[in-house]
């Protein structure tokens, strides 16, 4: 049964885009992570256009965060204050994304601009995950111990200006850091659709030193405030966010969700993590030889904006 | 259903003879306006008419062609070249009128029923659509690289049933009468479009006709582009209410998991 995408402006099978929207979900729900940097690439590869893909993508974190979110306001691990120091970074960083997309859209560059970015970032981020998880699977089979994590060290970010204490996280630092990493998710979350949770988390703990307990929560917080932003700016002024295709896949996520939430918990740990890596490896490696082999179709026609230009 | 259908091919076919001295050829539309709704399969029209002659039709003196036109848009088409190791968006050509809609429907293939300079004066035919590039924003790989681009143009457009080209599709049902049936995809822009039909006798045009219908979409999902593209700020600010209640939505339907 094919369903007729009103902005995407092409037809695509609903149980396609339901299995996508199931599978992702259960990814995340299996792995912990927001899924948005898998969901984008494959609404790529079933034909959405990769303008329609990142702004609807950024509409579907909204709901998905909210959820997430909800769940850690009940048990008290969002830190609030830095999630709005984060926030004001990353409405900096929206708008920056958004004029930036919009200036290689009027190009003709915007689709090259998004493959390269999640070329760039799933190459960094799975390669890494990869190393770390293989090396964690390695050391369980020699019994060997994880080395014990440093206690938080003074490092280059209590050195700057403009003090803040954020007693949820039990940390006094500068606020710079949280601004520039939020402004920095901000342009992701606009010109590659997610949430940027994967570059957040690992930033908000090896960065800021915040305790693990409260960086999810208060990364989805800042996620759902900067997508809905993302959502809004890319509406307002590209008019590519596309609500049928945000719901059917939201539909499939949050059902997948629920599954793989259950299913996560019979695997080990770093076997999931070596198993998403590779995951994501595989998104890149895709979209990387898309970009490098000679393309079927050369030609491509667009609607041309006359006052944009 | 086909006693009418009959009965106004009848009447059709004496409106027909009555104004034979006027006209040469007549034609009737099935609606004036076409109104795709959400089914997402798109619309046809029927076009039926006749024409004075029809009586002594000889399908190798006579043809018909039909075209429908859609409304002009300026269009960008781009080429991708190797450039650093990857494929990017290089060349490219900006026309000024492209027919968002262009279907040429004609009793036998254009080439055996008149000459190039014929088909080209009444522009029949993708062949001979003009698209205005606008020559100062062009960046074409060579000189004559610009017909290549046009066809890719009415190529592109063919891939989404936005031009069709059906060389028999006027087809003679006998006493004179010939019909004919125009498809329009899902994706057409509403607007004025036109149609016309060219009455040819041994590969000269001796009378033509033309009328304009309407096409409008109904149905939620053109609501909601109609609301996407005319209010984009609202339907942005809708777009995340719509989300935060269905996460909204999911939390509590999942809260006891």
């Amino acid at each position: 049964m094919h369903i007729y995408l009103p902005i995407a402006e092409i037809s695509v099978n609903i149980f396609l885009l339901l299995a996508i929207g199931g599978g992702i979900g259960f990814l995340s729900g299996l792995f912990g992570v927001g899924g948005g940097f898998l969901l984008t690439p494959l609404l790529i590869f079933t034909g959405i256009p990769p303008a329609v893909a990142v702004a609807t993508g950024a509409n579907q974190i909204v709901a998905s965060s909210l959820s997430g979110v909800m769940a850690h306001f009940r048990r008290k691990t969002v830190d609030i204050k830095m999630g709005l120091v984060l926030l004001s970074g990353g409405i900096v960083g929206s708008f920056l994304g958004v004029g930036l997309f919009n200036w290689l859209k009027s190009v003709g560059q915007v689709d090259l601009l998004i493959t390269i970015s999640y070329v760039v970032f799933l190459g960094i981020i799975g390669s890494l995950m990869l190393a770390e998880s293989l090396r964690a699977i390695w050391r369980l089979r020699n019994g060997t111990a994880p080395p014990r994590r440093r206690p938080g060290s003074h490092n280059w970010v209590h050195k700057m200006p403009l003090k803040m204490r954020f007693r949820a996280s039990h940390l006094y630092i500068s606020a710079i850091p949280p601004i520039i990493i939020g402004m920095l998710v901000g342009v992701l979350a606009s010109i590659m659709g997610v949430g940027g949770g994967f570059i957040m988390v690992p930033a908000m703990i090896y960065i800021l030193k915040m305790p693990t307990n409260v960086v999810v929560g208060t990364s989805l917080f800042q996620i759902m405030f900067v997508t809905a932003l993302v959502t809004i700016l890319h509406s307002g002024q590209n008019q590519t966010v596309d609500v049928v295709l945000a719901t059917i896949s939201l539909v499939g996520g949050v059902i997948g969700a629920q599954f793989g939430v259950r299913f996560s918990q019979r695997l080990r740990p770093e076997l999931l993590r070596a198993l998403l890596a590779g995951m994501v490896m595989l998104v890149c490696l895709k979209l990387g030889f898309d970009l490098v082999l000679q393309p079927e179709e050369l030609f491509q026609l667009m609607p041309l904006n006359m006052t944009s230009e | 259903m086909s006693l009418i259908f009959k009965l106004f091919l009848s009447i059709l076919l004496f409106v027909g003879t009555l104004s034979v001295a006027k006209a040469d050829l007549v034609t009737d539309l099935s609606k004036r306006r076409i109104d795709i709704n959400s089914t997402f399969t798109g619309a046809s029209l029927l076009l039926f008419g006749t024409f004075t002659e029809a009586f002594d039709y000889d399908p190798k003196l006579h043809d018909i062609v039909i075209t429908v036109k859609g409304p002009n848009k300026p269009m960008i088409l781009r080429k991708k070249a190797k450039k650093g190791g990857i494929w990017i968006n290089y060349f490219r050509e900006e026309y000024m009128e492209i027919p968002s809609y262009y279907s040429v429907l004609s009793s036998r293939p254009l080439e055996d029923i008149s000459d190039k300079p014929t088909l080209g004066k009444y522009g029949l035919g993708t062949n001979f659509l003009f698209f205005n590039p606008n020559l100062n924003r062009q960046r074409l790989p060579d000189e004559k690289a610009w017909l290549d681009f046009r066809n890719a143009a009415v190529r592109l457009k063919k891939q989404e049933k936005l031009y069709i080209d059906q060389p028999n599709g006027v087809k003679f049902v006998g006493n004179g009468l010939f019909r004919a049936n125009v498809d329009f995809p899902a994706n057409v822009d509403v607007g004025k479009y036109e149609v016309s039909a060219y009455l040819f006798r041994d590969g000269n045009m001796i009378f033509e006709e033309h009328s304009p219908i309407t096409m409008s979409k109904f149905g939620f999902s053109n609501q909601l582009t109609q609301f996407a593209h005319n209010y984009p700020w609202t339907h942005g600010f809708a777009a995340v209410l719509f989300a935060l209640f269905s996460g909204w939505l999911a939390a509590v339907v999942f809260k006891r998991k």
